[in-house]
Formats: C-alpha cells, structure tokens, sequence
C-alpha cells in the first residue's frame, strides 16, 4: 500500500484479518504451537483469532526470522503464521531483513541454523507492507505538493527491494479522503459480510485442490495454476499481450494468474474471464509510475 | 533383595519421561536420576542446554520446599538420547520427579506412561512454561498416556485428543497426584470458536482504494 501517512493504510491493514476465513483446527493447533512455544500463547486453550503481527522497522533480521544463541526462538514471520505479517514504513527496515523474507514467502518455512543447531519453523503468513510515496511522505496532492528532490525519490525508492516487490500481488495507493469521505455518513461494509464472500471463495478452491493437498490458491505450485486457470479466450490473449508490455517475469506470470483465479471465485466464476485478468494485472502495475501520473516532478 | 549384598540394595534408581523442545518439535526425553555415594552434589550428563544445566541449582530448593527430603548423596542425573541437545527450563519437573522416584518418596510405577513438563521455582511453585502445547503433541505421537504439565499451560495441552492431562500448581502437588493424596483440578479441551466481536472492523473504511 502506497499513501500519504493519515490515509490510512495502517488501518486498513489491522481490518484484514477480519475478512479472513476462521481458523481451522489444523490451522489453529499450528499457530498456537508457534506461539506456546514464543511464550506468548498467555494460559489461552488455543488461539481463537488469527494473529496480526506488526514489528517495529527497528526488528533485527533474527527478530523477524527467528533465531537467537541460547534458544532458537520463531521469529515475527512464524508468529504470524495463518495471519497477517504487516511491515509499515518497509523503506525503513533494515535491508538485510526485509530481503531475508523471500525464503519464508516462497516457501512457507523459514530454517534457522546457528552453531547449536538447525531447525525449521512453519511461517505461511500474508505479507502486507505499507510504505509513503515519497521521502516528504505526501502524495500527488495538488494542496501539498511533493518537495522531494529527484535524488532524494530515487534513494527512497532504492530502499524497496525489486525482488521482494514482484511477490506483491495487490499494489495498492491508498489516497487522501475528500471532504464528502471524512463528514459523510456513508457506513463501509461490514466485515462478516465480507468474510462470508471470501470463505466461499475459499470453500471452491478447497474441493477444486482437495487431491492436490493445497487448500486455496495462493498455495498452488505454479505448473498447476496454468492448468486449472481455465482462461476465457480473451482473457488469455490480455494476459498474452501484458507479458509483453508489463515485462512480467515467469514468476509474474504465475503470480498474476493466481489473482485472477482469485477474482474469478470471488465473483463465482468456474472460468476465468477478461475482466479478472484485467483486475489482477491493475494490481499489478509496477510501482513508481504514479508520480508521473500524477503530473509532478 | 534381602541376599544381595548390602551396597547393592543401597542403589536408588529413578527414571521418569521429559520433552524437550527444540523448534517447534517436542522430543521425548528419557530422565534417570541415581543416588550413590559420594558427596551431596547434582551431576547432568547427556548433552543438557544451559536452561537444563541451571535445573541443578533450583531442584534442590523446590524439594525440599516440597517438604520432601533432597539425599545427601551423590545424584546422577542423565538425559537418554545422549545425542540430542535439550534445552528449555522444562525439564525442571522430571529431574526433580526422578530424583523423588530415585529416593522412593513417590511410587516408581506412578510415573510410568507419563510425561512431565514444567519449569520449578525455588519454592516448589510450577511456573508458566513455553511450549507446552509442543510437549502434549509428542507425548501423544510416543504413545503416553498423558502429561503433567503447570496449572497455567494446562489449557493448552488439552487441545491434544485422548491425552489426560493434570495441571498441577507445584511440586508438592505431582508428588501428592502420584501418591494419590491430590485430585487435579479436571481440565477440558475449549472450542476453537469465533471470536466473540472483534475491535476493528471494516465498515470504519471509508472511500475507495485504488490501484498504483
């Protein structure tokens, strides 16, 4: 999520784990393990909500990963394993540990050797990272323009690491509310309502993936997504003709292709359609255009 | 035993099942303590951690906290597979059982099918221990009948299926559950249930998000 600071990118992040599924027993026992462990499961039977974890931009790489000399304690990304690991601020975290996340994301595991030994932690987490646009931190706002020198963007936007921003979906500009947003009395949808649509989504990949031992399609091996896709026609020529223009990587490609799936079981699709394709690859525009787009600098 | 010579029937020999931690993983830990001659000291040997090697101080306190009496002997303690690291203050409780079993002042056959977890305080208190829900999945994966484990971790070792479980808030009270003079507090397993309401919800959003 990209946005000024008060848009509120943080508070759209701490409402994720919200719309997510309930946790199943399997999914529960795991966590609840990760946390006893931690020490932090605090006299509680089993973990009821999934976690939501939010470290500093301080937290060290052994912090985030797990680690340490006399015990090997799991690590942010296992606390958060079956939630959400939210990074607000990612062009402030340390280097070293924001890249030392690609493990964990591709693998849903992170393994921790030291000189005592070697061991593996389960962290099948959802990653969401916030982060302002620019240094200043305000958007193409025509009240606050950007003041940020093009040396001091292009440092900032050095920060965020290439290979950690293809594994991201859902790119996301969160803007300023308007007046008629802030005084209005207009009530947002509630989150059971919007759970009861993913689970449901949820549901469909669980019987479609039943044999292959995945439950939903953010699990599902690549060579499998391109064969159960079920693209529409035209919905392959579009996701034929971004390859191209978007310059998506293979992994892009699979990545994209799961979104669309995604999108497509939200709307209780069996195929993909041109319109699912079109919305994952909006998702997917590359970060930094904006600026541009939006006339400054 | 009244033909074996005198110093055979001396041997006190204790033995009591551990988990320890490493990871996520629990691992069964065999615990053996021995009481020999020798001067009033408390030997580990079999690879203990640091957290385990500072048992050594704090058992004796907690037994006799206990109201029990700590031998004035030479104790062996040994942690079977000697080729696994163990670590975490767990063990406190099957070292202290052990050396209670080794002195014959709980019953050897009590113990038997049971793993025991728990960090001890000098007073004899069990206290709060990490991992516990790790110590209940591999004691019912080795087949044992159940745990006990500290009052405080007794919810979570309940979620396992067909393990018994006693929560047990001292030292004095595994002693007193294995000689039959104290009744657990009975613990059941909870639900995984919704949560009641959650504090945040989406319908505080307001206007659209849109794409970069």
């Amino acid at each position: 999520m990209v946005g000024s600071p008060g848009a509120g990118k943080t508070m759209l992040a701490r409402r994720l784990p919200t719309i997510l599924p309930a946790l199943s027993r399997e999914e529960a026992l795991e966590a609840s393990q990760l946390h006893s462990v931690a020490g932090l499961l605090n006299g509680e039977g089993l973990l009821r909500r999934r976690p939501f974890r939010a470290p500093h931009h301080t937290v060290s790489t052994t912090g985030l990963l797990g680690g340490g000399s006399a015990v090997l304690r799991p690590g942010e990304v296992s606390l958060a394993t079956h939630g959400v690991l939210f990074l607000d601020e990612l062009t402030e975290f340390r280097r070293d540990a924001v890249e030392a996340l690609r493990q964990p994301l591709e693998d849903g595991r992170v393994v921790v050797t030291r000189s005592s030994g070697s061991v593996e932690f389960p962290a099948r987490f959802m990653l969401v990272a916030a982060t302002n646009p620019w240094p200043c931190g305000f958007d193409g706002d025509l009240l606050r323009p950007c003041r940020c020198h093009e040396h001091q963007v292009l440092r900032y936007r050095q920060r965020l690491s290439g290979p950690l921003l293809d594994r991201v979906d859902l790119r996301l500009r969160v803007p300023r509310l308007t007046k008629e947003e802030l005084l209005g009395s207009d009530v947002g949808e509630a989150s059971t309502a919007v759970r009861a649509r993913v689970q449901e989504a949820r549901e469909r990949q669980r019987v479609r993936y039943a044999r292959f031992g995945v439950r939903c399609n953010a699990q599902l091996p690549g060579p499998l997504v391109r064969r159960h896709a079920r693209l529409e026609s035209r919905a392959e020529q579009l996701l034929g003709r971004a390859v191209e223009t978007m310059a998506l990587t293979g992994r892009g490609f699979d990545r994209t292709l799961r979104v669309a799936r995604s999108a497509a079981d939200l709307a209780g699709s069996d195929a993909v359609a041109v319109e699912h394709v079109a919305e994952a690859l909006s998702y997917r525009s590359a970060f930094g255009q904006e600026r541009e787009a939006a006339g400054v600098g | 035993m009244s033909d074996l010579p005198a110093i055979v029937r001396r041997l006190m020999y204790g033995r009591v099942v551990g988990v320890t931690v490493l990871g996520v993983g629990g691992h069964p830990i065999t615990v053996e303590a021995f009481v020999g001659r020798g001067l009033p000291t408390i030997v580990m040997t079999g690879l203990p951690g640091a957290a385990v090697q500072d048992a050594r101080d704090r058992i004796r306190p907690a037994v006799e906290h206990a109201g029990f009496e700590w031998p004035l002997r030479r104790v062996v303690v040994n942690l079977a597979p000697g080729n696994l690291r163990k670590e975490g203050a767990g063990l406190d409780l099957p070292v202290a059982v052990a050396v209670l079993v080794a002195t014959a002042q709980v019953p050897g056959q009590a113990v038997e099918g049971w793993a025991f977890a728990g960090e001890l305080s000098l007073k004899g208190e069990l206290l709060p221990t990490s991992g516990i829900l790790s110590v209940a999945i591999a004691a019912a994966q080795a087949g044992l009948e159940g745990v006990v484990v500290p009052g405080a971790n007794a919810l979570e070792a309940a979620q396992i299926d067909g393990l018994r479980v006693v929560g047990a808030a001292s030292l004095a009270d595994v002693a007193g559950h294995l000689r039959g003079t104290w009744t657990p507090p009975p613990s059941s397993p909870s639900e995984v249930r919704e949560p009641p309401s959650a504090a945040v919800d989406l319908s505080d959003v307001r206007g659209p998000a849109t794409t970069c």
